[in-house]
């Protein structure tokens, strides 16, 4: 029950942020979603991989951040849908451009965010 | 601009808690893969609907709105990278796959949604 409940808070908060970094960027709407996206990546890699190094997290409200707030912060739906609509409205270079910039950022972020990962687990290793 | 944060929150909130159904569900047919084939689901379902929310309803209409942040925390972008970074430390060609199936059907699938 607490998980879910930490779901739905967390998962309110991350598509709070979405949608107002989308507001904020009005016509910019594509640029904002590629941000959140690679942002989200990262930080999602984080949560589970350097996070519980740092702070002591319970299962649940580890669940509650990587579904709720990184989940509900980051969309894939709008990727595709901003890909379609990009590329049916013949703007065929800024469609290529969004899809690369968000698939080979997307899978740097997410690299990164894991190797920072190793790094924390190593480093609580050696301190033993 | 405050309305737009709440309805993008809640449709998120209601979003993130079909998908952690969704993902427990699925998990539990497909465990013996190591293709992740909940999230693949997931995205792939989510850009259909959104594709075809967008085909049906009128714009500026509420329930547009509302369906579209549903699906933003639905469907998640986060994940499917850090599925296919984890998937590529032990089988390479299988993240491969996940990666560039996962975006060329997931357009695809939002196309269909939109034209049909």
């Amino acid at each position: 029950m607490r998980r879910i409940f930490y779901i739905f808070l967390l998962g309110f908060i991350g598509g709070a942020m979405r949608g107002y970094f989308t507001a904020l960027a009005g016509p910019n709407h594509f640029a904002a979603t590629v941000a959140i996206n690679l942002i989200g990546a990262f930080v999602l890699a984080f949560i589970t991989g350097a996070l519980p190094y740092l702070i002591e997290l319970s299962d649940d409200l580890t669940i509650g951040l990587s579904v709720g707030l990184v989940g509900g912060f980051t969309t894939f739906s709008t990727f595709s849908y901003d890909s379609v609509n990009l590329l049916l409205n013949h703007k065929i270079g800024l469609g290529l451009f969004y899809i690369l910039i968000s698939l080979i950022g997307g899978l740097l972020m997410a690299e990164l965010g894991t190797h920072l990962g190793h790094r924390f687990e190593k480093g609580v290793d050696n301190n033993d | 601009m405050i309305k737009t944060v709440l309805i993008v929150g809640l449709g998120a909130a209601i979003g993130s808690l079909i998908r952690f159904g969704v993902t427990n569900g699925l998990k539990q047919i497909f465990h013996k893969t190591a293709f992740p084939a909940a999230t693949f689901f997931i995205n792939i379902s989510g850009s259909f609907l959104l594709g075809l929310v967008n085909g049906q309803l009128p714009k500026n209409a509420f329930t547009l709105a509302f369906f579209v942040a549903v699906l933003g925390g639905y469907t998640t972008f986060s994940t499917y990278m850090n599925e296919t970074v984890q998937l590529s430390t032990q089988k390479k060609i299988l993240a491969m796959i996940y990666y560039i199936v996962s975006a060329l059907l997931g357009i695809l699938a939002a196309l269909i949604g939109y034209v049909i």
